[in-house]
């Protein structure tokens, strides 16, 4: 017998209902409004920085809430707290309760059980509550740190002292740099007083030119290679073919002429900066040489790469 | 399809290994690569570093042992000296050639400084043979001009005209032809030198209309 209308909207009114109040109940019994609640008892020397519904935590969770605060006869503060019967077993005899004030966030009482096989905390116990204050901790790490920056301001002094002295160290560097700059006068050019051999110039203009004309060999290669890709070859088109391991050598070229670029500008410099660069001249012709070495070479390399080129023999012209 | 693909296969992979034959060796290849650099560099008048580029050159020879060779090499150089109106420098080929002298050599050193009656023709190289022939015999410049225009190597000829130049027998024509394949190859210190010999050719012949064209065509390269 099919349900009449006013019977089936009466059904779904009820059926209705009854999930709402079952979720409801559900979502209260996950929150924990059905479970045993216990309290324990704490006490502190002060309430400074303790407040009701200040949350109990256990490796990071919360276990529960301070509901009550007292100040006892003897002067002490009782700091009553629940805790859901679930989370009752974290609590030992042998717990030690932490009030921790962090620099950021509210305060909070952390517990720290050791030995979970300690007898359970009775709720007659009043363990007592220490302090951590980050701020304090904070300012004890930054001793150190402003007794070195006291030793610096001492050292400035003292420097500062031995400009003042006329006999003192950096005077001495001055009148050194005034010696170097005499220099200038006599010698031809401020390459010559940072080697102090006429001969060494010549090499590193030497081998200037020759950086010069090895970049233009490089380049004639190059064309010649340009020239065989025209042919429709594997050997030349591949991934193992001769243009991709040309472009690999070539940028492997690329890198070590930018880094002959820097040594080049460093040379710029030691015309206008002579005493600066005196120290760093040996470095710097002998990156010459290993630059200009490494490029001739990878030149001679490329050469050798063209593929079908015979032999090269030296004839009378 | 399966056929065609594997048929291609196979041909790429002979031409390939083709191309990795015998891996030329090093002083091989830089020797003749610096000696090469050399010459152009010399021609084009980048002295400094032509010089630089020689003495690689030497080196990577002498890395061999190869006698014959290092003659050869001296030997290049008294080219190209010649080629550009200079005086040879003689001594080191001769320094080789009485350690060990090779026919081939000897001749093309008495060709280059101008013994001719003391070449030996067959062992000289075949490009030369009509023109040390005609130099031997007396021919006249206009035939010793037309012999240059038939070496077809652009540096035998240069070096050719070098030898006709510095015998003191050049004309027009020989001036012209020295001047024609250094223009075309772009070689400018041999430009600049047949220019100014063409100049006083003019010059000592009277025509100073075409002294005077050369000069200013001189002066716009220099």
């Amino acid at each position: 017998m099919p349900l009449k209308t006013e019977h089936k909207v009466g059904l779904f009114i009820i059926v209705t209902v009854l999930l709402v109040v079952a979720g409801l109940f559900f979502m209260a019994y996950k929150k924990g409004l059905f479970h045993k609640e216990y309290t324990y008892q704490l006490s502190s020397k002060t309430g400074e920085g303790l407040t009701l519904g200040m949350p109990v935590i256990f490796a990071g969770f919360k276990i529960g809430n301070v509901t009550d605060l007292e100040l006892t006869e003897q002067g002490f503060v009782l700091v009553k707290f629940d805790v859901p019967s679930e989370h009752v077993r974290w609590l030992k005899a042998d717990s030690r309760f932490i009030l921790e004030k962090p620099l950021l966030g509210s305060p909070r009482i952390n517990v720290r059980t050791e030995n979970m096989g300690s007898p359970p905390l009775l709720a007659t116990d009043r363990p007592e509550v220490t302090e951590v204050n980050d701020i304090n901790e904070t300012i004890k790490r930054f001793q150190p740190i402003i007794d070195k920056a006291n030793q610096i301001l001492e050292n400035v002094e003292q420097i500062t002292a031995n400009l003042a002295d006329p006999n003192g160290e950096v005077r001495g560097i001055l009148r050194n740099a005034q010696k170097i700059t005499g220099n200038f006068t006599d010698k031809k050019s401020a390459l010559e007083i940072a080697v102090g051999d006429p001969q060494s110039i010549q090499a590193i203009y030497d081998s200037l030119r020759k950086l010069k004309d090895i970049t233009a060999r490089a380049e004639e290669i190059l064309r010649k290679a340009d020239a065989i890709a025209g042919k429709t070859d594997e050997s030349v088109y591949g991934p193992e073919g001769l243009l991709s391991e040309i472009s690999a050598i070539l940028k492997d070229l690329l890198a070590k002429m930018k880094r002959l670029d820097v040594t080049l500008e460093n040379v710029n410099k030691i015309t206008t900066e002579a005493s600066d660069a005196a120290k760093d001249l040996k470095v710097l012709r002998s990156d010459f040489d290993a630059g200009i070495r490494a490029i001739g070479d990878l030149a001679n390399e490329i050469d050798k790469k063209i593929p079908f080129k015979k032999e090269p023999e030296i004839k009378l012209p | 399809m399966k056929r065609v693909v594997l048929a291609i296969s196979a041909v790429l992979l002979l031409v390939v290994a083709c191309g990795g034959s015998k891996p030329i060796r090093d002083w091989v290849n830089i020797s003749h690569s610096q000696m090469e650099t050399f010459k152009r560099d010399a021609l084009t008048g980048r002295t400094s570093t032509g010089g630089i580029y020689y003495g690689k050159a030497i080196e990577e020879i002498k890395k061999s042992g190869n006698v014959d060779l290092l003659a050869k090499a001296y030997l290049i150089r008294m080219a190209i000296q010649v080629s550009l109106l200079e005086d040879p420098n003689e001594e080191d080929f001769l320094k080789v050639d009485a350690v060990e002298s090779v026919a081939e050599n000897k001749s093309y050193y008495y060709f280059l400084t101008g013994r001719f009656d003391r070449v030996d023709e067959k062992a000289l190289p075949a490009t030369y043979r009509p023109l040390q022939n005609a130099l031997r015999n007396g021919d006249s410049s206009a035939e010793i001009a037309k012999l240059l225009e038939k070496i077809d190597d652009s540096l035998s000829r240069l070096i050719g005209a070098g030898i006709v130049v510095r015998r003191g027998n050049a004309d027009e024509a020989t001036l012209l032809a020295a001047l024609g394949v250094a223009s075309e190859q772009g070689w400018k210190a041999a430009v600049i030198l047949y220019l100014g010999q063409l100049q006083s050719y003019y010059e000592r012949t009277g025509q100073t209309a075409k002294a005077a064209a050369t000069r200013a065509r001189l002066s716009l390269i220099e």
